[in-house]
């Protein structure tokens, strides 16, 4: 899909959006589709964040409340919070070229309300990723790193 | 840099930057490795030497005299026997004291070098398989473009504030409170393709 210096370096692409046209909050994030068993949701890309996070409703329908991870804290812009890491299939959905399925390490809050992250540790570090952005369109390419 | 035929940007400007990145990265790396080998070494010989001291005197280590010569965090990883003493509980601890302190890569680090595959068993096993690094592949579907929900997103998301949404192809298809109660509405009107699902907050 994008070929840098005449080799792959991505294998699909979609369209960010910018949060500005749903959220109460008027910033730019970028937020991009990902699917979680089944589940297509918006996912806020955050390299600055150590761990994923899914909003705990999803957490919840997924059963993934109960799991056996282990316990470790964290301290975000909303204050601090105890969850557990899991293992868990998270899909980089593509609007062309193929999605990328990620087996990811992601840290499951239960008192998380808010977007899902897609967070450095567990996940992007292992993911190409290239922002285009645009007037009217943003794209999110992405693709695995090399072997 | 060329990307798709034209320039995406000047390999000068990208180069660096990712060199310093990874220089940096490889800093703390090393920082961290040798913070916590020696963190490590200190840990253990504090264990070593508390066994080593049951093995010789057992009836004494329960005396609160005799404990309070240990580091107390330590003494209270001591098993009721020598048999049952878990070596790798200094192990566990720096790598979650890593982890805590976001150094995920030293933590790795750690514990490739300290418990080998073959050793690694119960929370160290726990540990090796939520540290390892994530894996992508090309997943089996092509995906799909989702154009028409930013679109609706951006003209009426604000009137559904506080709800879960479920859109398709540009149009709602359902909105209720809760996540759950959202699928289960879109459950029954059994779509051919699955909706784009958010909470407008």
């Amino acid at each position: 899909m994008l070929f840098l210096n005449g080799t792959a370096f991505t294998i699909g692409y979609a369209r960010f959006l910018d949060s500005s046209t749903h959220k109460r909050e008027g910033s730019a994030k970028v937020y991009v589709p990902i699917r979680v068993e089944g589940i297509e949701l918006l996912a806020q890309l955050d390299t600055g964040a150590a761990w994923s996070i899914l909003p705990s409703e999803v957490c919840e329908v997924l059963n993934l409340l109960n799991g056996t991870g282990p316990k470790v804290p964290v301290t975000t812009r909303k204050g601090r919070f105890e969850g557990r890491l899991e293992r868990l299939c998270v899909t980089l959905v593509a609007a062309e070229g193929v999605s990328l399925d990620v087996d990811a390490t992601i840290l499951v809050l239960p008192d998380w309300d808010d977007d899902a992250f897609l967070g450095w540790s567990g996940l992007l570090e292992r993911v190409r990723t290239a922002l285009d952005p645009g007037q009217y369109t943003n794209y999110f390419y992405f693709g695995p790193v090399a072997a | 840099m060329n990307v798709n035929g034209s320039v995406f940007q000047q390999t000068g400007f990208a180069a660096p930057s990712q060199m310093s990145r990874r220089d940096v990265a490889r800093g703390e790396f090393v920082q961290d490795l040798t913070t916590q080998a020696r963190r490590s070494v200190e840990v253990f010989a504090l264990l070593v030497g508390a066994r080593a001291f049951r093995g010789t005197q057992p009836s004494l280590l329960d005396q609160s005299s005799q404990a309070s010569r240990l580091d107390a965090p330590v003494f209270a990883y001591l098993p009721q026997t020598s048999s049952q003493m878990p070596h790798h509980l200094p192990l566990l601890n720096s790598v979650r004291q890593l982890v805590e302190d976001e150094r995920i890569n030293a933590a790795r680090a750690l514990l490739a070098r300290e418990a080998p595959t073959t050793l690694r068993t119960g929370d160290l096993a726990t540990w090796s398989r939520i540290l390892a690094e994530p894996r992508a592949v090309p997943a089996a579907d092509h995906g799909r473009d989702r154009t028409a929900e930013y679109d609706w997103l951006a003209k009426y998301a604000l009137d559904y504030r506080g709800e879960w949404v479920a859109i398709a192809g540009g149009e709602l298809v359902a909105h209720a409170r809760t996540l759950r109660e959202l699928l289960g509405a879109v459950s029954d009107l059994r779509l051919v393709s699955k909706p784009l699902v958010h909470k407008i907050r």
